[in-house]
């Protein structure tokens, strides 16, 4: 097992009474609840985790905080999993290293670390140019050997992600003691607070101090239940948007939280110290040691060397000697001593210390080609320029603490637009924060521990204020029966180091360990010409790991101001996004609600075997059974040779009534309506404002001032919000209403329409004499009532029958039953695509698309001459004037026997392509293939032979033919002239 | 009068109720619904008798048991659920009913759907349905909220009965297979289905 | 998510909305086509206030709405019928 672990006080975080298994590169280990798979392996003695992404080398645990891509693991089928943030519990999938050829701590492809010479930053952009093939050469084997973790294709799907919509009046992010302070505070201020933390356990850094620093801690973490806080651990807070909108993201649930204040209590990132071999296994920072001895009561190492630009790594050493590690050495990068350090120093008095020395390189030994952990450093003088002095004789340890001060995790705040200034002192400062959000704490330069929690009390306070009173706070307490805000603490004085680099002539001294990056790669990118921040972002890749720049985006910058001779200052930080984290696709793929519109009579087409089709949000029978050709020509003969019953309650439809009905749709539409007669249907074509063709459908005047309009299935959102919104504009005495889904619809077409319509029973006269094509009658069939329209899509007999949706299922089994012995069959979208085609009538978005002029679909018919307006008019004859190049032709294919092409073919002249196949199919009526195509404007009517480009490039030979190719004269339309009017009863 | 189907029948028959659930769903979208719009619809229904709080987006139980929802100042929604309430009669047609008066054929054009159970199982679960504060503390007796259910649009309004409170979704027909079956899915995973109550 | 502030319902997420372009007035009836394509096609696309239509998709609700694009705030919102009375330039 492990002699690592360590007694009480230490690792108050595990539960030692129970152990859990888990299995690592195919060994088993085990560790404790509480522990990380990461903190486990480090209990086990697992120095080497993962190999780098370039040069292979070893990594191991490094920042503990999901800050780096050290402990990327891969977990079962998930890659990428970082081991510092995934909680060991049972039943955890076997776990495998990433990026590795053979065993990790001994990795065959450590041999790319020989080659570093000729992978320089961008190396595999210069191989697009120079030499020329290069890249086809290398991309193969640039491209297995980029990324890290594997995807399987195979593994089931894991389980979704729940979405939940919180709101609040103030959201805290940090589970700290700053945070907690904050909760509490905004709380007892009356305030609805929700507070977030990354950690499945609250408490943040006090949690890697020794308990006697936060006594209460405990106590008041208790209280937030208390105080009906909502508290959300385990959720990393992935972004901060518009309107106090915040998104944090756990294993099980995404939250969306609209709150009306955002206290960003986030803390700070640790810095590290780039020198040479800074990224051997056993260097590892400050917070990362004590995190490991006081939640995890895990010795990090034996013999440790610490070196530090502030008081946390004296602070870490003094925590290493209460837990019986030998510390050689403490190195301060600074010159002298601040008054903290003292205190600390005092507790130190047997450890050797110098002042004005930083890390000169890390050492290792008996690796080899692989690489291994570290096993001694060697330290140097280091001066306020950086200048490298005397170096040491190598001090031998097993564990380098650094910490090169500490920068503010701004992330969330720059999210929201807050400007981050780098800063000599303090990393960064930032300003320009959004009203409505605040910070506390440490991310807003109070680090010292013990003003952690009265920093959170002021600015919890001030938040909850601010939230309640739906104003910017002063500051000052506005009404003297509220609580008082306690004294914000002062800024900690200086908690970074300004240029924590120290240069050795063999260079590795990463400033990038998710990237592989050294200083040579930044100063080379400058070189290159790309020497502003995010140029040099891009082309070196920095910070654009997993660990996301916030351990590299300052030391990068600081780099380039060093070479470029400014201050960091003045080059500023890269732009920072959301997500703080990987997000997950899953997170974001959300519920997995599929929105879907069904017409009422959907489960009898179920019922009878239709196969579906999606259109829009629709779901619609595309033919009935499971021989799709044999359906579809079935069903088109049952339509031409006795009747068929097509359900059509997709289509769009309005109600547009008032005195002023008629003059809005003479405006709205391109025909002309203000004279359509009561009881009377005519086409309806709607186009934009440029004159393109938009919708169509059927106008039926049902009254002087009510009018029922149908349009597609596929516009019917758009043509009603462009009819509001032309209403808008216009001011009329018209209203729109959508009804889409309040009438179920069927089209009844065929010769023997009229026998079943009468056999269903209505109380409508159907005689020709007064019930003519384009009619609209309201009656009711089958006792339902209904509205009729007349109208003929396919070119037979026919009515549009519309009932109250939930009686169309009563309509539909009425007509079925009814035409029984007239032999009706159910029509699905594909048979009614023929049957229309052999007519040559259009499809709105199928034979035309958004710059189709009237004209140029055969709808010029349909644009109303004498109206001095219509919406699209100035273009429609605009275009006119300027002459249309395109016109819509009919066509038939020479070879009777072949398959229709495909839509979207070219039709093709000379080698140019002079149009395109819009529809296409086989038609029995027409003995052969017809279809619509656009063809040049100039070509003749009919006749003339043209070619059809097919997807595998041979041409299929067409001739140009009049349309309707079916039934010319519109014969069928009416097959019983001769029929008397029916007697009155 | 032919048999009439609520479009919300095929997601109730999809689910069953188990024991230990704790909440109560009903499908009513076959009892009496009316409704109208227009600038002068809300005064028309005072004259039809009707007494309820005019102001947008609140919800009246009336006397008789029926509820109306105000939806705008020119927008209404009359819900019965009782089936033997006084809605006025907006006539078979769809004809304007006045000057600024015109029926809406909610009848068939709306599916109505009500949830019910235990404060705390009803603020979880409706913080996975809407993107809008609907929490029982905050969404009190007679709110309206027009909003996005399931990502489509619906309109959610709780209106309590005797004390129990009771949440009303009501949206387009078409699209009510689609959102009884995310809320019966939702409500199954927030605590589970204790009732289901599908169209008599 | 953005919050838009609708007249009827209060602020929204803007995802229930959608936005239908610029707001400006219609040109006359028998106006030139240029005139047309104008209102159509051009922007003057202002650093500042600009008023646009919004649609609240849930409740139907048409309105006018003042946007800076600067600072990208809500200035303030117009129902149709006083943006038509100030002829479109309110």
């Amino acid at each position: 097992m492990t002699d690592t672990r360590l007694p009480a006080p230490f690792g108050r975080g595990i539960d030692r009474t129970r152990t859990i298994a888990f299995s690592f590169e195919g060994k088993t280990y085990t560790g404790h609840p509480g522990d990380t798979v990461a903190t486990a392996l480090a209990a086990n003695g697992v120095r080497v985790i993962s190999r780098s992404f370039k040069y292979r080398r070893p990594r191991g645990l490094f920042s503990l905080g999901g800050f780096d891509a050290n402990t990327l693991v891969q977990v079962g089928p998930e890659p990428n999993v970082p081991a510092d943030r995934l909680p060991l519990v049972e039943g955890l999938p076997p776990i495998s290293p990433q990026n590795t050829d053979g065993p990790v701590a001994r990795d065959p492809g450590a041999v790319m670390g020989l080659f570093s010479r000729f992978l320089p930053v961008g190396f595999y952009y210069r191989t697009f140019f120079r030499p020329l093939g290069a890249w086809a050469r290398f991309e193969k084997i640039i491209r297995t050997r980029a990324g890290l973790g594997r995807i399987d294709p195979k593994s089931p799907p894991p389980p979704h992600v729940r979405t939940r919509h919180l709101f609040c009046d103030v959201a805290i992010v940090g589970g700290g003691p700053t945070g907690i302070a904050a909760a509490l505070a905004a709380a007892s201020n009356g305030a609805d607070v929700i507070l977030v933390e990354a950690e499945p356990v609250l408490g943040g850094f006090a949690r890697a101090m020794p308990a006697d620093a936060f006594p209460t801690l405990a106590a008041d973490i208790a209280h937030l239940d208390a105080a009906n806080i909502r508290v959300l651990s385990g959720a990393v807070a992935q972004g901060l948007f518009s309107d106090g909108f915040l998104t944090a993201e756990s294993r099980t649930d995404l939250f969306k939280i609209r709150s009306s204040t955002v206290v960003l209590a986030t803390g700070v990132a640790e810095q590290p110290i780039v020198f040479r071999n800074n990224d051997l296994p056993g260097v590892m920072t400050a917070g990362t040691v004590r995190r490991l001895l006081h939640v995890h009561g895990i010795r990090p190492g034996t013999r440790a060397v610490v070196c530090t630009a502030d008081d946390s790594g004296w602070d870490a050493a003094a925590d290493l000697r209460a837990a019986g590690v030998t510390v050689e050495m403490v190195a301060d990068l600074r010159a002298a001593a601040g008054e903290a350090t003292a205190t600390a120093r005092a507790a130190l008095s047997a450890v050797p210390f110098r002042f004005s020395t930083a890390p000169y390189e890390a050492l290792s030994q008996g690796g080899g080609l692989y690489g291994a952990p570290l096993s001694a450093v060697r330290l140097c003088g280091f001066d306020a320029n950086a200048t490298v002095g005397t170096v040491t004789e190598p001090i031998a340890c097993d564990l380098l603490v650094v910490s090169g001060g500490s920068a503010p995790m701004a992330q969330l705040a720059a999210h929201a637009g807050a400007r981050l200034t780098p800063d000599p002192d303090r990393g960064f400062v930032i300003s320009d924060l959004r009203s409505q959000i605040f910070l506390a704490g440490s991310v807003d330069g109070r680090t010292a521990p013990d003003t952690a929690t009265a920093d959170g009390a002021h600015v919890g306070a001030i938040a909850a204020k601010s939230a309640l009173a739906a104003v910017p706070p002063t500051g000052t307490v506005r009404d003297g029966a509220v609580k008082a805000v306690p004294d914000r603490p002062p800024v900690t004085a200086r908690t970074a180091h300004p240029f924590p680099v120290v240069r050795h002539p063999a260079g590795k001294a990463f400033v990038d360990t998710d990237e592989d990056l050294v200083i040579e790669d930044v100063e080379n990118a400058v070189e290159d010409g790309f020497a502003h921040p995010e140029l040099l972002k891009r082309w070196s890749t920095l910070g654009m790991g997993p660990g996301q720049g916030r351990q590299t985006t300052l030391m990068g910058l600081r780099i380039l101001a060093a070479k470029r001779g400014m201050a960091p200052a003045a080059l500023g930080p890269t732009t920072v996004r959301p997500p703080f984290t990987g997000e997950r696709f899953q997170a974001l793929a959300g519920e997995g609600f599929h929105p879907h519109r069904t017409s009422p009579m959907h489960h009898r087409h179920e019922a009878l075997g239709a196969q579906q089709m999606v259109a829009g949000l629709w779901h619609r029978p595309a033919w009935y059974g499971p021989d799709r050709d044999k359906a579809i020509a079935e069903e088109v003969a049952a339509v031409r040779g006795a009747c068929g019953l097509i359900d059509v309650s997709t289509l769009g439809k309005l109600e547009v009534r008032g005195p002023d009905a008629a003059r809005f749709l003479d405006r709205a539409y391109a025909g002309a309506h203000t004279a359509q007669p009561v009881g009377r249907c005519r086409y309806a074509l709607l186009l934009d404002v440029g004159g393109n063709v938009g919708d169509d459908g059927v106008v039926a005047r049902l009254a002087d001032d009510h009018f029922y309009v149908t349009g597609t299935t596929g516009q019917s959102d758009a043509t009603y919000r462009l009819l509001v919104w032309l209403n808008a504009n216009w001011g009329l005495d018209v209203d729109i209403t959508a009804v889409t889904g309040a009438y179920a619809a069927v089209s009844l077409a065929g010769p023997r329409a009229r026998r079943v319509l009468r056999a269903a029973g209505t109380d409508l006269d159907l005689s020709p004499a007064n019930f003519p094509h384009l009619g609209a009658r309201e009656g009711t069939v089958a006792g339902i009532p209904a509205r009729l329209l007349r109208v003929g899509f396919v070119g037979e007999l026919g009515w549009e029958i519309h009932v109250p949706a939930d009686q169309g299922t009563a309509l539909w089994d009425a007509l079925v039953i009814a035409g029984r012995a007239e032999g009706i069959r159910p029509a699905g979208v594909e048979a009614q695509r023929i049957l229309r085609l052999e007519k040559g009538h259009v499809i709105v978005g199928q034979d035309t698309d958004g710059l189709t002029h009237p004209d140029e679909a055969g709808l010029g018919w349909a644009v109303a001459k004498k109206k001095p307006f219509y919406w699209g008019k100035a273009a429609v004859d605009f275009r006119r004037a300027e002459g249309l190049r395109h016109i819509l032709f009919g066509f038939r294919l020479k070879d009777p026997a072949a398959a229709p092409p495909p839509e979207s073919c070219l039709v093709v002249e000379d080698g140019r392509d002079v149009g395109r196949v819009t529809s296409a199919a086989t038609s029995v009526a027409c003995g052969g293939v017809v279809g619509l195509a656009t063809l040049p404007a100039d070509w003749p009517k009919a006749g003339r032979a043209f070619s059809i480009r097919l997807p595998d490039g041979t041409l299929s030979p067409a001739e140009m033919i009049a349309m309707p190719a079916y039934d010319p004269d519109g014969a069928r339309l009416e097959p019983e002239p001769a029929e008397a009017p029916e007697a009155k009863p | 009068m032919s048999a009439r189907r609520s479009p919300a029948t095929d997601a109730f028959a999809a689910v069953t109720s188990t024991a230990g659930g704790v909440f109560t769903v009903a499908d009513l979208s076959l009892k009496p619904k009316a409704g109208v719009k227009g600038r002068a619809c809300l005064d028309w229904l005072a004259a039809q008798g009707l007494s309820f709080d005019h102001t947008p987006n609140r919800a009246t139980r009336l006397a008789d048991g029926a509820i109306v929802l105000v939806l705008a100042s020119n927008e209404a929604v009359l819900l019965d659920p009782t089936g033997s309430a006084r809605l006025p009669d907006t006539g078979p047609l769809g004809r304007p009913l006045a000057p600024g008066v015109y029926p809406v054929p909610r009848g068939p054009g709306l599916y109505w759907l009500t949830v019910s159970g235990p404060a705390a199982a009803l603020d979880p679960a409706f913080s996975r349905l809407a993107a809008v504060d609907l929490r029982t503390s905050r969404f009190t007796d007679g709110s309206i909220a027009q909003t996005q259910v399931a990502r489509v649009s619906a309109t959610v309004a709780r209106v309590d009965d005797g004390g129990a409170v009771v949440y009303h979704l009501v949206g387009d027909a078409a699209l009510a297979d689609h959102v009884a079956h995310s809320v019966l899915a939702v409500l199954a995973q927030e605590g589970g289905l204790a009732r289901l109550a599908p169209a008599a | 998510m953005k919050l838009i502030p609708c007249p009827l319902n209060g602020p929204r997420p803007v995802g229930e909305f959608a936005c239908l372009g610029p707001a400006k007035p219609m040109p006359a009836d028998d106006a030139a086509p240029e005139a047309w394509a104008d209102f159509a096609y051009a922007e003057d696309n202002p650093a500042g206030p600009i008023l646009e239509w919004w649609l609240h998709v849930p409740s139907g609700t048409m309105f006018v709405a003042e946007r800076d694009t600067v600072t990208d705030t809500m200035i303030r919102t117009l129902w149709p019928a006083d943006f038509r009375a100030a002829g479109g330039r309110p």
